[in-house]
């Protein structure tokens, strides 16, 4: 089962930004070194998408993201800092039904998968998205095996 | 002149002025009548372009309910005959009672004398068996000059000419300094935890939103009090609640979540102590807000207003500069070459454009504090990370703010076995050749994995 999960999680296509389409109102975990330029790829061809870009302590460069055609009058920065409430955040956005895509990096993934406690936390999310058909990029270090996470992207 | 006179049962001028204040985004000429007999006389003839008397109707009745008041509803050409309507139920004039007779002399009971008059006036069209203003108006003027006197002649005169009743003069109502309201709870209403004081903050907090919309304002900032039951062991019977809204709120949607979250936060550590008795809210500040009427073919405004609560509820829960928009600005520094924008930009999605910035690509991920880099043979080093140099592009020299005592800075981008480096040199420039070097950003995401390995090698 575990193999099979294994290989469930990894078998996601290699990190293409010519795929025609992610699904929608879903959980997509994005892997790899070019996880925020697979993005940002995907920010520059939805150009009407409102986004919100959550990070602990925000290292993604805004005057970048402008320069490659990300389009800063559409992304919301949320800087979570200290007080943290990840999860809150996440589904209040959701509730709020009012964005396209939400764009979080899982800085250590068995730590967050944890934090929101395992499974239900993020059923929750996965069901907030597909109501709210709102995209969830998750970007992790490595691919996660969780079976609420539809899609995963090595990049 | 079209009239609509309000004549509520409750004689409390408080109550009755937040419900003037309320219905200002009606019609701005309002007036009212105090004394024994309060109403309130909107004129809407000026405003039919942007509403219907049918319309100004149901919005009046829609008011009063939600001040919780009860009254009599009455439209006409003219205030006396508005607020005889409204008093008798009549609907026509000519079967008006001689007992309003004293409207059609002073609408507004400016002058207290005038009442006296009245009522020997009254007795005495009486005697002569009148029974209507229609029978009053057909008597001639002479004898109402010679037998009643001149408030009697000043009535058939204005019973007589439409013009004489329309220009009746009428003081503006001017609102109050405060926009508080408040309310008292019952004994039976114990309000110990968040969501029955939720409960009763709705229609203070109801009704202050209806005033402010009615001034076209909105709130920025807000007072909450808590009056708790006074006992020797509480040491604060008052609770204050201070909200400072990042986004001027016009409605109870957009306040209310936000309350809800500083009573479940504050509660949680400092609980009340004493049932709460009394609650009161209290517009702080306000700045000016415009409330337009419902887009029916486009929901634009109203997704702003949305994004705007949450907003509020993010930087309320995350703190106030946590929640930002960005925009470029002309700095050279890649730290300071944006800025963050607390209000949203006007309409939500725009076509993103690549932006021409008049210096080289940026890295997408930058510290935010450089870090030392040192070099080993090929190899950099900074911390417990190591990277294999492959190529070296630059340097591109970036200037600083001179006012700053910025030093310029050369940056490099370094092709890496594993990831693109931006690094660069700092310090004084005559200094070149000791100028240490510095990590930046990153051109791509660092993985754990990679840095285990080149730590590894």
């Amino acid at each position: 089962m575990a193999q099979l999960k294994d290989w469930i999680s990894r078998s996601a296509h290699s990190g293409s930004f010519e795929r025609a389409s992610s699904p929608l109102g879903a959980l997509i975990g994005i892997t790899g070194v070019g996880r925020t330029e697979w993005v940002l790829n995907w920010l520059v061809k939805n150009p009407e998408a409102s986004v919100v870009w959550i990070e602990k302590n925000l290292s993604v460069l805004p005057t970048a993201l402008a320069q490659r055609g990300g389009g800063l009058e559409r992304i919301l920065f949320i800087e979570l800092g200290e007080v943290g409430e990840w999860e809150w955040t996440l589904l209040t956005l959701l509730r709020a039904q009012l964005f396209q895509a939400i764009i979080t990096p899982i800085l250590t993934p068995d730590e967050q998968i944890k934090k929101t406690k395992d499974e239900k936390s993020l059923r929750r999310l996965q069901l907030l998205a597909e109501k709210a058909q709102c995209k969830v990029f998750l970007l992790s270090e490595v691919p996660s095996q969780h079976w609420t996470i539809s899609e995963q992207v090595q990049t | 002149m079209r009239v609509i006179c309000v004549l509520p049962e409750s004689r409390d001028l408080k109550k009755i002025g937040a419900f003037i204040e309320s219905a200002y985004r009606l019609t701005p000429d309002i007036c009212l009548r105090q004394g024994d007999l309060p109403a309130v006389f909107l004129e809407i003839a000026k405003c039919k372009l942007l509403y219907s008397e049918k319309t100004v109707m149901a919005r009046v009745r829609f008011l009063l309910k939600r001040f919780n008041m009860k009254a009599k509803i009455s439209l006409a050409n003219d205030l006396p005959t508005a607020l005889s309507f409204a008093f008798t139920g009549e609907v026509s004039i000519k079967k008006l009672p001689l007992s309003v007779l004293s409207f059609y002399s002073d609408p507004l009971a400016l002058d207290s004398d005038t009442e006296k008059s009245m009522i020997r006036i009254e007795k005495e069209l009486t005697r002569l068996d009148l029974k209507n203003l229609e029978e009053f108006s057909k008597l001639p003027l002479r004898a109402i000059t010679n037998r009643l006197g001149a408030i009697a002649e000043k009535c058939w005169r204005r019973l007589n000419s439409v013009a004489l009743l329309q220009s009746i003069p009428r003081p503006k109502w001017t609102p109050p300094e405060f926009i508080e309201e408040q309310v008292l709870l019952h004994e039976n209403e114990t309000c110990t935890a968040v969501e029955p004081l939720l409960f009763s903050c709705r229609t203070p907090l109801d009704r202050v939103m209806a005033r402010v919309q009615g001034r076209a304002l909105k709130v920025t900032r807000l007072q909450l009090i808590l009056r708790c039951e006074r006992r020797s062991s509480v040491l604060n019977s008052d609770r204050v609640f201070d909200f400072k809204f990042m986004y001027p709120q016009g409605g109870l949607i957009g306040v209310l979540p936000v309350i809800r979250e500083r009573l479940s936060r504050e509660l949680q550590v400092t609980p009340i102590e004493s049932p709460v008795i009394g609650l009161s809210a209290r517009v702080i500040e306000t700045v000016a807000g415009r409330h337009g009427q419902k887009n029916f073919f486009n929901s634009t405004e109203e997704a702003r207003e949305e994004l705007m609560g949450l907003l509020e509820r993010l930087t309320e829960k995350l703190g106030p500069t946590q929640v930002f928009y960005a925009q470029t600005i002309e700095r050279y520094f890649p730290e300071k070459s944006w800025q963050k924008l607390q209000n949203p930009p006007e309409g939500l999605a725009v076509n993103s454009m690549v932006a021409f910035l008049p210096y080289g690509e940026r890295p997408l991920r930058l510290l935010g504090e450089p870090l030392p880099l040192h070099r080993v043979g090929r190899n950099l080093m900074s911390g417990n990370r190591r990277w294999c140099i492959r190529k070296v592009h630059g340097p591109e020299r970036v200037h600083g703010e001179w006012w700053n005592d910025d030093h310029p800075r050369d940056y490099y981008r370094i092709q890496t076995d594993s990831i693109d480096l931006w690094a660069f040199r700092g310090g004084p420039a005559n200094h070149s050749s000791n100028r240490e070097l510095f990590l930046h950003g990153f051109f791509g995401d660092e993985t754990r994995d990679q840095m285990n390995d080149e730590t590894s090698r």
